[in-house]
């Protein structure tokens, strides 16, 4: 099985931006961001790409493919 | 969260008060052949009083939390990963609300043979009301419980 991984956390502690600022930015809750980031959340296209956007990072550099046992 | 969780107390009293309204409406009740009379019971006043309240009550929490004009309905959600909390929820609330149904109805059907067959003389009407209302209030905190299990993973 494969599942999401992703460096949100790495990619905005790097850019100071808080939870709350990614929040806002791409429109969606704090939750939603802790949840993403802790790996527990997959996000929907549009969002993986409001991600990259904020972030200025390609999709395909934020978010990998790995496989799970 | 503490949204589902202040709709789902609201709910559950408003189904409970809604029971009580409907099982136990008048007290003293005299019946004579013009009809009945009677004075009407603290309940149905409770229920007209929570139907009232809780909207402005709801209002005010709504504006102090901060929860938005977005998600401020039953089955509302703010953003796309509520959205499929809400979906999940509802889908596990549709399970025990059909689940349960089938139950009232045959638990229903139980008693009224089980009255008949013993000669006990049991109301099927207060058997139905207090059923629904169970599993109004059983199907409401699963949605709930799932609601805050699925945001907090």
């Amino acid at each position: 099985m494969e599942t999401l991984v992703n460096i949100v956390k790495e990619l905005r502690t790097e850019k100071g931006i808080s939870q709350n600022r990614l929040a806002e930015l791409v429109g969606v809750t704090r939750q939603t961001i802790i949840s993403l980031e802790k790996g527990s959340y997959i996000p929907s296209l549009l969002l993986a790409m409001r991600i990259s956007e904020v972030l200025n990072t390609s999709i395909e550099t934020i978010f990998t493919r790995e496989k799970v046992k | 969260m503490k949204r589902i969780i202040f709709q789902c107390v609201g709910n559950t009293l408003l189904f409970t008060l809604m029971g009580l309204a409907f099982l136990f409406p008048f007290t003293d009740i005299i019946q004579d052949e013009y009809g009945f009379s009677g004075t009407v019971a603290i309940f149905p006043f409770l229920l007209i009083a929570h139907i009232i309240l809780y909207p402005i009550v709801y209002k005010i929490a709504a504006k102090k939390l901060h929860w938005g004009r977005k998600a401020n309905s039953e089955l509302s959600y703010a953003d796309e990963r509520e959205k499929a909390i809400t979906a999940e929820s509802a889908k596990t609330a549709y399970k025990v609300f059909v689940g349960g149904l089938l139950t009232v109805v045959a638990a229903v059907g139980g008693f009224r043979f089980f009255s008949l067959a013993a000669g006990v003389d049991i109301s099927i009407y207060a058997v139905t009301v207090v059923l629904l209302v169970l599993l109004l209030n059983v199907g409401m905190v699963s949605y709930c419980v799932k609601w805050c299990r699925e945001y907090n993973r």
